[in-house]
């Protein structure tokens, strides 16, 4: 990037630039390896037998399974509506237009412990549409859609936040470019759109995920911790240690520990293999 | 008659962005557009291209009513003031896109399309260039894969917005040469938007002179430049000086010398204020009839030598200074003679 070599060439003195260091890597190790160190040191502390014990009991299985299934459905929906929304913010002019970015916050502001009672409040069985879901035989809450809902609710922000700066900055010329040269709207979205918001939508998607494997509170209002049926990983991580199982309790925690490395890392790798091409998207 | 642009307006709220605007373009045509920013013309190329709707108005080619032809379907080669290449794409990906996107009996083998990339990247003359990517060419190349990008749909009519805005001048006198030579050689109906009135004058057939969303002139190039139709025109033209005079009974003088107005009537008798460009004004010793005025600077060098005075009221004026005509010292009062000039009403 442009500037680096001016900023490169200035050198603070010596003493303030390992002091600075030296804070930054403290503060890190303190907050976040510490932590981090520890899940894995007590998910351990009796050994690999009963690591292994019990990240494989059933219950504990099926809050993977429990947890993936949501992620599978909360984020390929959050992607359409992301960049659905994205793209209606960033490329239209429309009444209402700074209400509707407001709205796409709101999952951030709210604490996702209220957006669960809403949902509560809601489709719950004394909820508003309670009467008319049961009628239709519809169950929301303490089921698994309960959990979808709640965590498309709170992941929402994450795919639509990624793209709507990205899309702005890139305007509406390469679109109106391609109808001009004889692209249809799909067409058009498929080969000038998605390839120029790839990096951001998929930035998103990694961030949008995690969120969703390891969102807690609105997720604990709705589950209603049926073990084996409604239960995710932090929430199972949350009953295993209320009734002092540390060794399991880490043991999972230490898989949802796991699943942000490898988001990290997953991240990291894309940035460096399509460094180039990234650069290139920045140069222009 | 090819292009036919009847009473179109278009208003964004309550502003009139183009006010009832006419005009026809001849086949082949080369057409400028040419006005401050506000003026309506990007608006009224977008219209033509449909990148926008008119409100009022209709747009025909060769007869055939434009209005419900979207954007897609008009086959107007369009290139876009920043270019909007597509960034992810190489040179020739970027040229064949309009290909590429060819659905049904309109699609064209691969082979084509690669024999078409090459002809109009040889066409461009960026020939070696076409595995690269826009972000590593310079500003002229863009523009030239913009426009080949443009041509390989094999456009009706070639829409040019602020083609060379914002290009460094030198690129730019070469970008304007050789787009007057391709015109030449394809005789596509080409219509081009630019705020510079010498690009405007040096390259279009026809100049649409424009302010406020309405057209104030259309003429060639010299007719624009020397017979301008109303005060705007001759400002924006460049190099306007507005000087008192006398008018009666059709004669114009300023200070007992009498201009002339060409074939343009002055108008009734009244003091009034005419118009008059740095080289129709000859500098003339003190006290030889003209306006009087004092030297304020001289500029001897470049194409157009030159002087800038005061007159007695204060305005500062710009006038040239004859082959063989004395150069006149800083602070010498001179009369100023305005040779020809136009009072516009």
């Amino acid at each position: 990037m442009s500037g680096g070599g001016s900023l490169r060439g200035r050198r603070d003195p010596a003493p303030v630039r390992y002091t600075l260091i030296a804070l930054t890597l403290l503060y890190l190790s303190l907050f976040i390896g510490l932590p981090l160190a520890a899940v894995f040191a007590e998910a351990l502390r009796e050994g690999w037998g009963e690591y292994l014990k019990a990240i494989t009991d059933p219950d504990a299985i099926a809050a993977m399974q429990l947890t993936l299934l949501v992620a599978a459905i909360a984020v390929p929906v959050n992607v359409v509506f992301g960049v659905c929304a994205a793209w209606a913010i960033a490329k239209f002019d429309f009444a209402g237009k700074s209400l509707l970015v407001t709205l796409i916050d709101l999952p951030f502001s709210v604490s996702p412990v209220v957006s669960g009672l809403v949902y509560v409040l809601l489709y719950g069985a004394n909820g508003w549409f309670g009467p008319v879901l049961d009628a239709l035989g519809i169950k929301i809450i303490f089921t698994v859609t309960g959990l979808v809902l709640a965590t498309m609710f709170v992941t929402f922000p994450f795919v639509a936040r990624e793209l709507i700066p990205l899309m702005q900055a890139q305007g509406r010329d390469e679109e109106e470019a391609a109808l001009t040269l004889g692209a249809g709207g799909w067409q058009t979205f498929l080969r000038v759109t998605l390839p120029n918001i790839r990096w951001a939508l998929l930035y998103g998607v990694l961030l949008c995920n995690a969120r969703a494997m390891g969102e807690f509170g609105a997720v604990s209002v709705v589950s209603g911790h049926i073990r084996g049926q409604t239960n995710t990983m932090p929430l199972h991580v949350e009953i295993l240690y209320n009734e002092y199982s540390f060794v399991a309790a880490f043991a999972v925690a230490s898989l949802l520990a796991l699943l942000a490395l490898v988001t990290l890392v997953a991240k990291t790798l894309l940035e460096w293999r399509f460094r180039d091409d990234l650069a290139a998207v920045r140069r222009h | 008659m090819s292009l036919e642009i009847d009473s179109v307006s278009k208003w964004f709220g309550a502003f009139a962005a183009l006010d009832k605007v006419s005009l026809v373009g001849a086949e082949g045509e080369f057409l400028a557009l040419l006005g401050p920013s506000g003026s309506g013309k990007t608006t009224l190329l977008r219209i033509l291209a449909g990148l926008e709707r008119p409100d009022a108005g209709v747009v025909r080619f060769n007869g055939e009513d434009l209005s419900g032809t979207s954007a897609r379907d008009r086959r107007a080669g369009f290139v876009f003031q920043h270019y909007a290449l597509f960034r992810h794409m190489t040179v020739a990906k970027n040229i064949a896109f309009g290909l590429e996107v060819r659905r049904g009996a309109e699609k064209l083998p691969k082979k084509e399309i690669a024999a078409r990339v090459e002809r109009l990247l040889a066409l461009v003359q960026l020939d070696t260039l076409g595995g690269r990517y826009p972000a590593q060419l310079s500003g002229g190349q863009r523009q030239r894969v913009a426009l080949a990008r443009a041509l390989a749909i094999e456009p009706r009519m070639l829409l040019l917005d602020e083609p060379f805005g914002a290009l460094d001048a030198k690129v730019r006198r070469e970008l304007r040469r050789w787009l007057r030579g391709l015109h030449a050689e394809m005789g596509l109906t080409t219509i081009f938007v630019t705020h510079d009135q010498e690009e405007a004058l040096d390259l279009a057939d026809r100049v649409v002179v424009m302010n406020n969303g309405r057209i104030e002139q259309v003429g060639a190039p010299a007719d624009v430049y020397g017979r301008p139709a109303n005060a705007f025109v001759y400002d924006f033209m460049g190099g306007a000086n507005r000087l008192p005079c006398d008018v009666r009974g059709g004669v114009v003088t300023f200070g007992g010398f009498a201009a002339s107005t060409g074939d343009h009537a002055p108008g009734p008798d009244r003091a009034a204020l005419a118009y008059a460009r740095a080289h129709d004004i000859r500098v003339a010793p003190e006290g030889q009839p003209g306006l009087p005025a004092t030297v304020l600077a001289v500029f001897p060098a470049g194409g157009q030598p030159r002087v800038e005075c005061r007159l007695g009221d204060g305005q500062v004026v710009e006038a040239a200074v004859r082959t063989g005509d004395p150069w006149p010292a800083l602070g010498q009062r001179i009369a100023l003679q305005p040779e020809r000039v136009r009072v516009f009403e």
